[in-house]
């Protein structure tokens, strides 16, 4: 028989990605009874991989989802790379999860404990002082209520449970973490690193750094590279809430898990101020249930969240709960990508690697970095990722031949290739935004999201550096057939990196949060996803907002200590 | 999706690879009176009809044959083929690809003057390197464009086969990373 335990708890976490994981652990860890809403299926760490280790021979289409399932229950998901056979478990069906583009934009949707934490590319790169401070020192954005010494032992804090393996540089624009051994560059990465780094002073080419395990680290084992970590890792060699941070928060005998739990509202009290729970649609049953808890953290990803809370309407907050300042669902920034350049190199045919390395190479931000680097015709910057590797058999669609020769020929290693792509950061903008559709719904009747973004003067201006410098780079570096390249075409939103919902700030008119990642409006409200970013830097944003969900957990636990909330 | 009506000209050359000669009247007459298959109906009992799926098998074979693995026939490209085109495919695709096998058997028959599959291995082996000549010189006619898509349904279905993963090329092992090693001592490309 259920009794008032069930609904009335410490904490409750909406989300169990990469934030709301973090979020999670740290806030059992120091003792809260917390309760984990995800919107999405149970996943099982281990036994719901169920495509680990598969080849392609072992999945009913080689890998590749059916067409027509694609346009029925896909059709902004295909736009990712990572949707596959392979994946497809992982995804929100658009059919069930629809969204609304006033412009194209992609809203990459995971539908599973976990989140997109099962998903990420796992690149992991610390902000630097640099990026708290460049709204104040250009104008554009709000002034972040933090600087990075704030983040600086909370880095260390997340590197230090998640594992990073990368390379210590000493690079002001990218401070160094607490590092596992970096993993290693093949052949001709190390000659575009030499000709690159002779070549441009000013530039380095580094290996990437990384969440994935170069060595054992607490109980998990090394990496086996076997490549699609997407797929799930039974070993919990890369990070993933699944893997890694709900084992730790369960150990602690302090968390309720429920998964299949769309959360629709916030429940606000304007007598006390307080947020008090949050309401519940069981996708399943379609049952609604209302939760209860002293401190609620929104993890449900930069749009989610923004739609949680636009969706919590009251008298005291008629546009969504803690929306006084009319911010939230704006300022939807993310990295615009999908430009940059590839080649083939001549020559290294005696050369190989063994193992599919999870992890590219990474040219730190070198543009606007300092007086030298100044540019006059955008601002702020871009890092570029990347790797080589030799073709494989695919090109031979693209070789004349048939016949035991062209069988011999395909047996081989192909030639060298090399791709680079850009990442830029966007300028806070109040009219990039995601808001409520007045008319469509998702399958449970909460209103879908409506998105609006328009690329700006300053990301074309530096889409046109990032595309000429990667491919002066190449060049540099020996490749021929040398062909930048920038994809217009494919909407803003697709790189996962959608960040800037409820931003942080000084100044409650203009923002939703404090230094605490506290709502302004309502202080036993919290938000530690990407939502909370006040801006994009060039880095991915998954570490910053790691430390972020650590330092506002760790925060909400002293103040309800305190009585404070 | 609507039905696809063959056209006239898209029947007749279905009947001649089949036939291996040319339509008499009254078999073409026969023909065009029956009800025409629509891209709905290939789908149940697979797009390709046996006689097809073996001539794709047989193009395929010539692209990747058994050397010291086996080739496209021993990975059943054949039947990757068949999946490929109900999965990947729309209807204008498939009757296209079914046209190309065509075209291959009007080629067959101003070469060495039978259908294909009556050719001798040498006959075969010549007009498909012709063919495959033509298609990667820059030529866009139906034919051309056939062959490069049917090469590339049969690369893809050998290579992501169990022979091609496991017996053609070389699986990737789990375990260290090592970036940078002789290719010496691997001596083909991972799978």
């Amino acid at each position: 028989m259920a009794g008032p335990n069930d609904y009335e708890f410490d904490a409750i976490v909406v989300g169990t990605g990469m934030a709301g994981g973090m979020a999670i652990k740290e806030l059992t860890e120091r003792g809260l009874r917390t309760l984990a809403l995800e919107r999405g299926r149970p996943l099982e760490h281990g036994a719901g991989y169920i495509t680990e280790h598969k080849r392609p021979f072992e999945v009913p289409h080689r890998g590749r989802i059916p067409d027509a399932e694609l346009e029925r229950d896909y059709p902004v998901q295909r736009r990712t790379y990572a949707l596959s056979e392979y994946t497809k478990q992982f995804f929100a069906k658009d059919s069930e999860h629809p969204i609304v583009e006033e412009t194209p934009y992609s809203w990459i949707q995971s539908d599973v404990v976990g989140g997109r934490s099962q998903l990420w590319g796992r690149q992991v790169y610390r902000w630097s002082p640099m990026d708290f401070t460049a709204n104040r020192d250009d104008g554009h954005g709000v002034d972040w209520p933090i600087r990075y010494e704030d983040l600086e032992p909370w880095y260390e804090h997340v590197e230090r449970f998640i594992g990073v393996s990368g390379s210590a540089e000493g690079l002001p624009q990218l401070p160094d973490s607490v590092f596992l051994a970096p993993m290693e560059m093949n052949a001709v990465e190390k000659q575009v690193r030499d000709r690159v780094e002779a070549g441009f002073p000013d530039r380095r080419v580094i290996i990437g750094r990384v969440a994935v395990l170069s060595e054992p680290h607490n109980g998990r084992a090394a990496c086996h590279y076997c490549g699609p970590c997407e797929r799930g890792c039974s070993t919990a060699s890369y990070y993933s809430t699944v893997g890694v941070a709900l084992p730790a928060a369960a150990a602690t005998g302090r968390l309720t898990l429920k998964a299949n739990a769309l959360v629709e509202s916030v429940r606000y009290d304007a007598a006390t101020n307080r947020a008090t729970g949050v309401r519940v649609i069981d996708t399943e049953t379609r049952e609604v249930t209302e939760y209860r808890a002293k401190v609620v953290f929104i993890c449900a990803s930069a749009a989610g969240t923004a739609r949680i809370m636009l969706n919590s309407k009251s008298g005291a907050f008629p546009t969504g709960i803690a929306n006084s300042s009319d911010a939230v669902g704006r300022y939807l920034g993310d990295h615009h990508c999908r430009v940059g350049a590839s080649g083939r190199m001549e020559g290294f045919e005696d050369r190989y690697y063994r193992g599919n390395r999870p992890n590219g190479i990474y040219i730190p931000r070198f543009r606007n970095i300092d007086a030298a680097s100044r540019r006059d015709d955008y601002l702020r910057g871009y890092g570029f990722q990347g790797g080589a590797s030799r073709s494989g058999w695919p090109r031979g669609r693209g070789m004349a031949g048939i016949g035991p020769d062209f069988k011999a020929r395909l047996r081989a290693a192909g030639p060298w290739t090399i791709w680079l792509q850009a990442f830029g950061e966007t300028l806070p903008n109040p009219d990039n935004r995601c808001t409520l559709d007045p008319e469509v719904k998702d399958a449970w009747g909460m209103p879908a999201l409506r998105f609006h973004v328009t690329r700006s003067a300053n990301d074309l201006a530096m889409r046109r550096d990032m595309a000429a410098t990667a491919a002066e780079m190449l060049e540099t570096a020996g490749f021929a057939e040398v062909d930048p390249y920038d994809n217009m075409d494919d909407p803003p939103g697709s790189n996962n990196h959608e960040m800037g919902t409820a931003r942080m700030g000084r100044d409650p008119g203009t923002s939703v949060l404090n230094a605490w990642n506290q709502c302004h409006d309502v202080p036993n409200l919290f938000v530690t996803d990407a939502a909370c970013m006040a801006s994009t830097a060039c880095q991915n944003p998954s570490l910053t907002f790691l430390a972020i969900s650590a330092r506002a957990a760790a925060r909400a636990v002293d103040l309800l200590k305190d009585g404070a909330i | 999706m609507p039905a696809m009506a063959l056209t006239r000209r898209q029947l007749l050359s279905v009947i001649a690879w089949s036939t291996g000669a040319a339509a008499s009247p009254a078999l073409t007459r026969a023909v065009l009176a029956a009800p025409v298959r629509a891209a709905e109906d290939i789908a149940d009992g697979g797009v390709l009809d046996a006689g097809q799926q073996h001539l794709a098998g047989q193009l395929a074979e010539h692209i990747i044959p058994a050397t010291d693995t086996p080739g496209a026939l021993g990975a059943g490209v054949d039947r990757y083929i068949q999946m490929a085109l109900q999965a990947f495919h729309d209807g204008k695709e498939r009757l296209e690809y079914i046209d190309g096998l065509a075209r291959i058997g009007e080629a067959a028959q101003k070469a060495f003057g039978s259908g294909f599959p009556d050719g001798s291995h040498e006959e075969q082996a010549a007009l498909l390197e012709a063919v495959d000549r033509q298609a990667f010189a820059g030529d866009d006619s139906p034919l051309s464009r056939f062959w490069r898509h049917h090469k590339g349904l049969t690369l893809a279905g050998y290579y992501t086969s169990e022979v091609g993963q496991l017996e053609e090329l070389r699986p990737m092992p789990m375990g260290p990373f090592d970036g940078d090693i002789p290719y010496a001592g691997i001596g083909r490309a991972w799978s």
